[in-house]
């Protein structure tokens, strides 16, 4: 049995078996990628490129995973390190100029607003942190990682991650005040 | 472990997961992902290339999933003549004087940037069967991307669906730029150009680009060059590659300055505007 499959039957992968092969990590994983560098900053133009960049970098480092970490926090690990990257690089080419199209299916158009609505504030607010604590933040109140799994995730110690959440926490709720202040000022 | 107050978490239940991809999302990397792998096998066939994988870094455990596996020979041929040129992906630049040519292909102003880290990686398996669940590849293109034969080398009892004739037209045309275009070429052309712009319009110029230059293989001499021109200097503008978008535009504009692709142009960073969406 492949450890992908074994995990989502609920058992611990056996590292004896090897890591999984690329395609079930794909397919498995690929929304999480997708979704976790939208979620740190990657604008939309530079997405493609970061998503494939984060999977040429599995395709290489695939044989050499040993299941020291999950393969979650592994791949984590990996968009957060291309997502700087490909912010950087797209601020250089001030790629967020660009539209940013959003692929939304819901089971209304009202519904497909607020949810819309939700997401867009949601990003703002993730905007308005600092990368560092916007990583600690998606990882813990967006991807449910516990504070080990990102210490992994990131290679930080045990303490600094408990420290960066607190203030991550902080930093977001304080944006999400002030924006909601603006926008409730604004509609009136 | 969270200490969220009642208003963050509400907003990021209200969220959900509504910046999940799409399917369509999903496949238009699968395609490219095989693209770039693809090419990457064709390098590890040859002994020189052998060679430099192994002396990349991670590169011993994809140099042995590769270096056995005899069926890689063929598709890697395929693979290489059509991603290297098609994509302008070159994976290993081996001083190899019988390796098949890569760059000179391609000009390297359809290469989208970043895709440079292809360049470093070490070839491995290949990657290039569509998913069980996936939709259906949305073109001709893509669907020669995973041959029928590299179905049954990689999976001996999958069902290896019968590939369309205009996934052998494609795969006998790449080897030579300018062969003569298949008959039914102008869908072909119309196809290849419709998915350049809408990834335009969707603001992938990278991948508008990746487009163009299947485009500009295939139909060298194409019934809708200048179309195909137009798309790609916009491109170039919005990924503020002003000078490529210039030296692109220039014969077009000075062959033909009243014509509208020349006006067009003129108002793009090519020309005297400064338009670029």
């Amino acid at each position: 049995m492949r450890p992908a499959t074994a995990r989502r039957r609920g058992q611990a992968p056996n590292p004896v078996a090897g890591p999984p092969s690329f395609e079930t990590v794909y397919d498995e994983y690929f929304k999480f990628v997708w979704r976790s560098l939208r979620r740190l900053g990657v604008p939309m133009p530079a997405l493609d490129d970061a998503v494939q960049e984060v999977f040429l970098i599995v395709h290489r480092r695939l044989p050499e995973f040993e299941y020291r970490s999950s393969l979650k926090t592994w791949l984590f690990g990996i968009a957060l390190n291309v997502s700087q990257h490909a912010i950087r690089s797209a601020v250089r080419h001030r790629k967020d100029r660009l539209p940013c199209p959003q692929s939304v299916d819901e089971a209304t158009p009202q519904e497909a607003l607020l949810r819309a609505e939700a997401l867009g504030l949601l990003y703002r607010t993730l905007n308005e942190l600092s990368h560092e604590r916007r990583a600690a933040f998606v990882m813990a109140e967006l991807e449910q990682l516990s504070a080990p799994e990102i210490a992994e995730a990131t290679g930080l110690p045990l303490n600094t991650v408990y420290s960066r959440l607190r203030l991550a926490r902080r930093d977001f709720e304080a944006v999400l005040k002030r924006l909601r202040a603006r926008e409730e000022g604004g509609a009136r | 472990m969270s200490s969220l107050g009642t208003d963050a978490k509400d907003l990021i239940a209200r969220a959900g997961h509504a910046d999940d991809p799409s399917d369509a999302d999903r496949e238009r990397i699968r395609r490219t992902l095989a693209l770039t792998l693809g090419g990457a096998t064709v390098v590890s066939t040859t002994a020189a290339a052998a060679k430099i994988a192994v002396s990349l870094p991670g590169a011993g455990a994809a140099g042995a999933l590769a270096a056995p596996t005899a069926w890689i020979a063929p598709i890697a041929l395929w693979f290489g003549l059509g991603a290297a040129a098609g994509l302008g992906v070159v994976v290993l630049t081996a001083p190899e004087p019988t390796a098949p040519p890569t760059t000179a292909a391609l000009p390297s102003r359809l290469v989208p940037h970043g895709h440079e880290s292809a360049h470093r990686l070490a070839p491995a398996a290949s990657f290039n069967q569509p998913s069980p669940s996936a939709s259906p590849p949305a073109s001709p293109v893509s669907e020669a991307f995973s041959t029928s034969k590299a179905r049954r080398s990689v999976e001996p009892s999958a069902r290896a669906p019968k590939a369309p004739p205009i996934t052998s037209e494609i795969g006998r045309a790449r080897p030579s730029a300018t062969a003569d275009p298949p008959v039914d070429s102008l869908s072909e052309e119309i196809h290849l150009l419709g998915q350049a712009q809408r990834a335009r319009a969707a603001g992938r110029c990278e991948v508008s680009l990746n487009w163009l230059a299947q485009y500009a293989l295939r139909f060298p001499r194409g019934a809708l060059k200048s179309e195909s021109i137009t798309v790609e200097v916009l491109c170039l503008c919005e990924l503020n590659r002003d000078a490529e978008a210039k030296a692109r535009a220039a014969p077009w504009m000075t062959a033909a300055p009243d014509s509208a692709l020349a006006q067009r142009l003129q108002r793009s960073c090519a020309g005297t505007g400064s338009e670029r969406f």
